[in-house]
């Protein structure tokens, strides 16, 4: 502090009142008093002593106007003595001799401790306007280097130095959440919003006090304000630009998948039609059978190719189910009546509960869902058993539960069902691409709802998709 | 059965369209094929077809542009043929004018089961038929009445407009937004909220008056359809 000089240049752009140093008023008020008494000295002649009072006035509001409110009330004491020493009689003496010397003297001494106040006042608003005009300036100013497009990081020098100008500092550096080491150093001004510190303005050159005024805070705020509003800024044109790689790589994703899908299937298609149109021929013998095995292979292989793209699809993250209000058992039923109702074929029983609301998801997907289910359950069901299906609520949830009566899965095994590719190690199972549940379960997943494997008693498992009930459904619109 | 019936093939994949060709020769009917939209429409243009074929993935064009550009002029009946994926194009292209779809790769017996259903009714002309037969469920659209055999079917006016809608598509799907524009008017094609819940009163109403529950069938993702009984 004691290396702290007073700059006039730097004085004039201050926030207190600007000449607050006691030396210089001190002297002020001296030679203040002394030109007054020269002036007086050589008028007296021609004006009587007791006018002479209005001369000493002068120096009074010119002190207090410059120095403030004390400076200006000691050059009034000094003044009422001075005039009563030299200028009203008994002269150079400090007493009074007629009262009405006393009245007068009285009268200057009021107007003058009067003429003071109202001078410092002036002054006092006048310093505290020129500072808002230079907030209210730097608050323009920052806000347009922000709101011109420049990011926080680059933006952040020109702000320190505008807000070290507000506050009389020569230079000004902003550390962002204290990242450096804090100095707990006179020169800090920490800037916060609502308590919330954002980082700290250090300041080289600051005149002293001016960080514990008001303005200070002011000032503390404005730039605080408008770093929380930058980086906001900063963090949303951050997200859209992420959210924009993130939508044009999906979007390539899906149509490298859907390219890879047509090619696959294409000649699938091709050789299935052809296939097919022998067959219409009624081969027989042989004939009938070779047609009939490139028949059942195409779909299989048809299967197979679907599996793998809805794996690919659902490791890429691009399913992107397509929501709308479902009915549950309309789902359901399109689902098991592509899968019973032939002869040969493993019954299927279909059980729905009452008042079960509607749900929100991609009705094709969840279709995938239980018919792999189904599928599933028929393939590993015990010749003459049933498949039990049933729709119900739970707590805050339909609950679809496809049950079938075969071998059950060991428990330690429970999870690794949904494994891509895992198969029971045991030979006498069916075959299949050991992708169903997989896809089932990635499929569940993608549209917000649980696909478990839970003990039926009585042996065989049941496997409970449970689908989250949304809170606008309704059940009854009229 | 006078002329076999012509149908347009249209198809970019030669091998396909070449099978197809053979299938539905063999199976009795006229085939002429092409290969871009451009071609499809001006072989429509030039050979009025009786129905068509048409593979929603097209090098110059998708089909529901096909199937508006053709509905303009031709009431002819078109299957849409589509894969899995294309669940949004097989919606577009069925409210352009598509009266149905059949999914890749598909067996031969159901696509000549759909080419025959649609044939069918295309050539059954009902104009002017003012009761509709479900089977066991007559729909008498002048009196806005239901009948079943054991009394009449008592529907809220908004479940008559929709199984009416339905009855009169007579077997062609409609999507949901097709559906909600009939009955509840442009304003409401995206509350297919309110389509569920009243079809699926409708039909618990037609279920207990005796008919199968999916006489009016769930086209997952796409729409409904109404069955009738073959021979009604």
């Amino acid at each position: 502090m004691s290396r702290q000089r007073i700059d006039p240049r730097v004085a004039t752009g201050r926030i207190l009142p600007s000449m607050s140093g006691r030396v210089p008023a001190a002297a002020a008020c001296l030679v203040s008093v002394a030109a007054c008494t020269a002036v007086v000295a050589a008028i007296t002649p021609a004006v009587p002593g007791r006018a002479t009072g209005v001369v000493y006035l002068i120096g009074v509001l010119v002190v207090s106007s410059l120095f403030g409110l004390y400076a200006g009330l000691a050059t009034a004491a000094l003044s009422v003595l001075m005039l009563n020493f030299l200028f009203i009689g008994p002269r150079y003496s400090v007493s009074v001799g007629r009262s009405g010397e006393w009245l007068s003297l009285a009268a200057f001494a009021a107007a003058a401790a009067i003429g003071s106040e109202l001078a410092a006042r002036a002054r006092r608003q006048a310093g505290e306007a020129a500072q808002r005009a230079r907030e209210a300036e730097l608050g323009e100013r920052l806000a347009t280097l922000v709101a011109g497009g420049a990011d926080l990081e680059s933006a952040l020098p020109a702000v320190a130095r505008q807000a070290a100008r507000a506050l009389g500092a020569s230079e000004g550096v902003i550390h962002l959440d204290s990242a450096a080491p804090a100095t707990r150093a006179a020169q800090t001004l920490v800037l916060d919003v609502a308590g919330v510190r954002v980082g700290e303005l250090r300041l080289i050159g600051c005149p002293p006090g001016a960080l514990a005024d008001p303005a200070a805070v002011r000032v503390g705020r404005v730039v605080g304000s408008l770093i929380l509003l930058a980086r906001e800024r900063d963090r949303h044109v951050a997200e859209r630009v992420d959210a924009e790689a993130v939508r044009r790589s999906n979007a390539l994703k899906t149509v490298l998948l859907r390219a890879v899908s047509h090619d696959l299937r294409s000649p699938l298609m091709a050789i299935m039609t052809a296939a097919g149109a022998l067959a219409l021929e009624h081969p027989s013998g042989s004939d009938a059978e070779l047609v009939q095995t490139v028949l059942n292979e195409s779909e299989r292989m048809d299967r197979l190719v679907g599996d793998l793209l809805d794996l690919s699809r659902m490791q890429s993250g691009v399913l992107s189910p397509n929501r709308d209000w479902c009915e549950p058992a309309e789902i359901v039923g399109a689902a098991v009546a592509d899968r019973s109702g032939r002869p040969g074929r493993t019954r299927i029983a279909l059980e729905v509960a009452p008042d079960v609301p509607l749900v929100r998801v991609d009705p094709a997907q969840l279709e995938r869902v239980i018919a792999n289910l189904v599928d599933n359950a028929v393939k590993f069901s015990p010749p003459g058993s049933a498949v039990e299906v049933s729709i119900g609520t739970v707590v805050g949830r339909v609950a679809v539960t496809v049950r079938d009566h075969g071998p059950g899965i060991p428990d330690d095994q429970a999870e690794r069902v949904f494994e891509p590719f895992f198969r029971l190690d045991d030979p006498s199972r069916a075959p299949g691409s050991g992708l169903g549940l997989a896809i089932a379960r990635g499929l569940a997943e993608a549209n917000g709802c649980r696909l478990e494997l839970t003990a039926a008693p009585g042996g065989g498992c049941a496997f409970s998709l449970l689908i989250p009930i949304s809170q606008a459904s309704l059940r009854s619109i009229s | 059965m006078s002329d076999p019936a012509r149908i347009l093939v249209v198809d970019d994949e030669r091998p396909i369209r070449r099978a197809l060709e053979m299938t539905l020769s063999r199976a009795g009917y006229r085939v002429d094929t092409a290969g871009t939209a451009a071609e499809a429409l001006a072989s429509a243009a030039l050979q009025p077809p009786d129905m068509v074929v048409l593979d929603l993935m097209l090098p110059d064009g998708d089909g529901a542009q096909v199937c508006r550009e053709l509905r303009e002029w031709s009431s002819a009946p078109v299957l849409l043929v589509s894969v899995v994926e294309d669940e949004a194009e097989k919606v577009r292209a069925l409210d352009a004018g598509a009266d149905d779809y059949i999914t890749k790769p598909f067996g031969v017996d159901e696509l000549l089961a759909r080419v025959r259903a649609l044939l069918r009714r295309s050539s059954r002309d009902e104009r002017g038929a003012s009761v509709i037969n479900l089977g066991g469920v007559r729909i008498d659209l002048p009196r806005r009445r239901v009948l079943g055999a054991d009394g009449d079917v008592h529907l809220t006016p908004t479940e008559f407009d929709l199984l009416k809608a339905l009855a009169i598509a007579d077997g062609r799907v409609l999507t949901h937004r097709m559906l909600l524009r009939t009955v509840w008017g442009p304003g409401y094609a995206d509350e297919s909220q309110v389509l569920r819940v009243h079809t699926a009163r409708l039909r618990d109403k037609l279920q207990a008056h005796g008919l199968p529950r999916d006489t009016i069938e769930t086209v997952t993702g796409v729409g409904y359809r109404l069955n009738r009984p073959d021979g009604s």
